[in-house]
């Protein structure tokens, strides 16, 4: 396996997710679910991994939704994506592509040629849709869920686009759809918060609750034994030789703190290394070494800048006061409580 | 600008436009990461991994040069082939919309494969509108390489020019289509790193493999001078760069070009055995060739960033944004803000110095070039080159130091004088031999401190050289002279009007005002480290003779900025004050501290 930080993996290249897969599947039996993590975590693997090895039972289908700049492109992009399953079962009327015809759409050779976008009714061409797919997995007793992709960037695109008033009707639509199918799934995911955005929609007088039907999940990094599995793999991949694999293996999990983003980083950072010179040979040292030369680097090339500046983001003007019980935390060995920290910063 | 022979053809500004084996015959420094730049290609298109891999470096730092040999590689890779498919984008294609790109891709393949992807396929997008005809195209492509089981390959060079002209909504849009059809792999080069592909905010944040390329250093450097001259079939400079001399031409050169491997291809043409101690011509040549260039990229700047670039180009320290601001009639926040896009378009760079931040030009040559520019003439430009080419080839000096260092006795004194009185008393004979001993004499003098003799010897010396084609050899006696003028200082035997008096002297032949320069400077780092780096105040007043004496003379402008930065750093042992200079002089300082 090589070394691919950022890039995309081969299913078989993902590491330390099954159990996690499994759980989401357990979940998507009885609700559907938004996926919370911060960025590189991963989520867009688990997904890929859902979309391409779903359980029996199931039809998932994956789209990345941080295109979309309106509604109505929403809509006729799941449309067309249905439409790919639908013609080949023709066993239920489509009345989606009814709706289309009669809004000016004309089929060519089997192709339907979409109407102008301009003005479609957006949300019945939306509801359509899905009753047409779910119809269709009922006859043969399946469910279907929808992987969705980067979902908050695109309700902040249509709130910035067409006000967030039809953002808030995208939300909606979606939790009584939600309500109405049995069967009918979606999984969310954005590199966003979701309660970003709709904290902010809140604040244009957005009094609902869209996702208290959904479960949430927190993604967070792999296990240690997955995480020094992938490096040792990752390690041979390089061609890297080592008098012990398992401590380098090990020293790679425990410095990125089992993020399998910046596992494939440091590894890829030894090859690099190994090119530029005649030593055959990695070292746990080497590890260490390279981990703090990204740390120090002044171009911060991990964007590790980023875990100061949000702090301004999340807290705004209590900033300060998070600063400092953060740094209160980071000097000490073992985890404290309030009432220490508090002592402390009065003392001082 | 090209450099041409009877056979080879290397395009400086365009090595796409160059023969592949050629650039191959001229490839340093780079072959491991090519290899590995293939190899996660081969992983893209034989497995259903995708690797992203972005090159950054400066303009003329090798970038096309290893596109175009990625390229040449692959397309002998016939079993990759097989599954591979290669956009190579056009450079300068202008892309405003995820439609334009998709067209551009298309119009690509179309160029390499005209039999498989054709116009007429797509005839029918230009009946839609933009969405419809982006939706055809989106699917058209990802069908047809899904149909073939092909990975495609997409190039892009400047990709921090293309993501900025899609802008967020077109990177959103690409980024979705990459995820959506895990059947591309991307290659692509930047200036630099934008916000784009940084921001953790941003669609692209952590989704390449980052390869900052590095600069050449003098061993590659020497590399690829060496294979430009064997391929252009000039072997005696392939024997000459491996001479002393030569290599310390090649260290003058890095010096004067950062590094930077465009500038190692145009200087290359100006190495040759008759430029031994002429670099100062060919430099000033090239430094004409390249300042329209120079030029044309300042043009393209907003005026207020145009005038921060020209000041900082004539600027004779790194400079504060305060500094600007107050020069440029301007606040400290709109300087700040256009320094911060001026940095992020690789036009400035930054250090710290405590609080404050101090900037410089990225690039010593555009410097050189604004600053030619501005003064409508050579003179600082060839100063500086003339003082940077002589501190290198001093290393190559090294006889008369080994004498010294052998522990000098009066009797060989004794014996070189002789031989130099014989030199000079025989009749006629070379102006140039003579010159040389008579510098041999004042050595001896100097020594003796017998100065009128000394002051009288010298100048009958340096006069005869003068008159002759000269030689940095031929001032190597400056180099012991210093030592003995400053034991002579030290012991209250020499005052203001002596130090004037030879400055006089010296000031008739801006060569040898040059080399005393070169000299004094290695003087003081070699005092500074006999002193374990502690001030000594001897130094001090020692310095302050010699500005005395130069009196602010244009020529040794050079040298007393370096020695009072060097005095600066010896009491306060604190590296931010070698920020008083700019970068091409630092280097030099720091060298000779024994920082660099």
């Amino acid at each position: 396996m090589k070394a691919n930080p950022g890039g995309r993996l081969a299913i078989k290249d993902i590491i330390g997710r099954d159990k996690l897969v499994e759980d989401l599947w357990e979940t998507l039996s009885r609700q559907s679910v938004y996926m919370t993590a911060e960025r590189r975590i991963g989520k867009t693997h688990v997904m890929n991994i859902m979309c391409q090895q779903p359980p029996k039972g199931w039809l998932s289908i994956y789209q990345d939704l941080e295109k979309h700049h309106n509604a109505t492109d929403f809509a006729i992009s799941v449309y067309q994506e249905v439409q790919k399953y639908l013609s080949t079962k023709k066993r239920v009327s489509n009345q989606a592509k009814k709706l289309l015809l009669a809004l000016g759409g004309a089929e060519v050779k089997g192709v339907l040629k979409l109407p102008e976008k301009a003005d479609l009714p957006w949300k019945q061409i939306f509801e359509h849709t899905i009753a047409d797919i779910v119809k269709e997995q009922a006859v043969e007793d399946c469910n279907i869920v929808f992987l969705w992709d980067e979902m908050p960037y695109m309700l902040a695109n249509i709130a910035t686009a067409e006000g967030e008033q039809v953002a808030i009707e995208v939300l909606d639509m979606l939790r009584s759809l939600r309500q109405t199918y049995k069967n009918f799934r979606v999984l969310m995911a954005g590199s966003v918060g979701l309660h970003h955005v709709i904290g902010r929609l809140k604040e244009q007088g957005y009094t609902n609750e869209p996702l208290n039907d959904m479960y949430q999940f927190d993604i967070t990094t792999i296990g240690k034994k997955d995480a020094e599995y992938l490096s040792q793999q990752l390690l041979q991949g390089a061609n890297l030789q080592a008098s012990d694999i398992g401590a380098v293996a090990s020293m790679i999990a425990l410095q990125a703190d089992n993020f399998p983003f910046y596992i494939h980083h440091i590894v890829r950072e030894m090859e690099s290394e190994k090119t530029q010179s005649a030593k055959n040979k990695v070292t746990a040292e080497d590890v260490e070494r390279i981990v703090l030369r990204q740390l120090t680097n002044e171009n911060d090339p991990w964007e590790f800048r980023h875990y100061e500046t949000r702090i301004k983001d999340y807290y705004g003007d209590r900033a300060l006061v998070v600063k400092i019980i953060l740094d209160e935390l980071a000097l000490k060995k073992k985890s404290i409580g309030k009432r220490v920290i508090r002592k402390d910063k009065t003392t001082n | 600008m090209s450099i041409k022979s009877t056979d080879i053809q290397l395009s400086i500004f365009s090595p796409n436009q160059s023969n592949p084996e050629q650039l191959e015959a001229i490839f340093v420094q780079r072959e491991g990461l090519l290899n590995r730049c293939i190899e996660n290609i081969e992983a893209s298109a034989y497995t259903d991994g995708k690797h992203h891999q972005l090159m950054v470096g400066p303009r003329g730092a090798g970038k096309t040069h290893l596109v175009t040999l990625l390229v040449h590689r692959i397309e002998k890779n016939k079993k990759l082939l097989k599954h591979l498919k290669i956009a190579w984008l056009n450079e300068d294609e202008t892309c405003v919309t995820f439609l334009d790109l998709l067209l551009s891709i298309f119009s690509a393949l179309q160029r390499r494969y005209p039999l498989e992807y054709t116009e007429q396929d797509i005839a029918d997008i230009y009946q839609q509108s933009p969405e419809q005809a982006q939706d055809f195209l989106a699917s058209y492509l990802s069908d047809a390489l899904r149909k073939n089981n092909d990975t495609l390959l997409i190039i892009v060079e400047n990709l921090d020019a293309l993501f900025e002209s899609i802008g967020d909504k077109g990177q959103k849009q690409l980024r979705a289509y990459l995820q959506e059809n895990p059947l591309f792999t991307l290659f692509a080069t930047s200036q630099r790193l934008t916000d784009d592909l940084t921001h953790r905010h941003d669609p692209f944040f952590g989704f390449f493999q980052t390869e900052h390329l590095k600069a050449l250093s003098e061993e590659e450097a020497a590399s690829l001078v060496s294979k430009i001259a064997a391929l252009s079939n000039k072997l005696d400079v392939a024997r000459f760069l491996k001479t002393p001399t030569g290599k310390a031409r090649i260290k003058a050169l890095h010096h004067l070009s950062g590094g930077n491997h465009r500038m190692y291809m145009i200087l290359s043409q100006f190495i040759s055995r008759d430029s031994i101690d002429t670099l100062v011509p060919p430099f000033l040549k090239m430094v004409d060739e390249l300042t329209p260039y120079y030029q044309e990229r300042l043009r393209w700047l907003p005026p207020l960033q145009r005038k921060i670039v020209e000041h900082l180009a004539t600027s004779k320290t790194t400079v504060s944004v305060k500094s600007i601001a107050s020069r440029l009639f301007s606040t400290n926040q709109t300087i700040s803000s256009q320094l911060k896009e001026l940095k992020n378009k690789g036009y400035v760079k930054s250090h710290k110095r405590s609080r404050e931040s101090l900037y410089e030009l990225t690039e010593p040559l555009m410097r050189i070039c604004v600053e030619v520019k501005e003064n409508k003439n050579h003179q600082p430009i060839a100063m500086l080159v003339d003082f940077i080419r002589i501190w290198y080839d001093r290393d190559t000096i090294r006889e008369k130091l080994n004498f010294i260092d052998e522990g000098m006795q009066e009797k060989d004194y004794l014996f070189s004088a002789k031989n130099s009185m014989k030199a000079i008393n025989s009749g006629g004979g070379d102006a140039n031999e003579k010159g040389k001993a008579y510098l041999d004499i004042a050595e001896i003098y100097c020594y003796q401190n017998l100065w009128e003799d000394f002051i009288k010897a010298f100048g009958l010396g340096l006069g005869l050289l003068e008159a002759s084609s000269k030689t940095d050899g031929d001032y190597a006696a400056l180099r012991i002279m210093v030592d003995y003028l400053y034991v002579n200082f030290s012991r209250g035997d020499i005052d203001h009007n002596k130090t004037s008096g030879l400055f006089d002297v010296l000031s008739k032949d801006k060569k040898a005002l040059s080399a005393f320069g070169v000299d004094l400077l290695r003087h003081l780092g070699w005092q500074a480290k006999e002193n374990k780096k502690k001030h000594n105040p001897i130094l001090t007043q020692w310095v302050s003779a010699w500005k005395l004496a130069a009196n602010g003379n244009s020529d040794f402008a050079i040298t007393i900025r370096l020695l009072e930065v060097g005095l600066d750093y010896l009491q306060s042992h604190d590296e931010s004050v070698f920020l008083e200079l700019v970068e091409s002089e630092r280097v030099i300082l720091k060298n000779a501290f024994g920082l660099e």
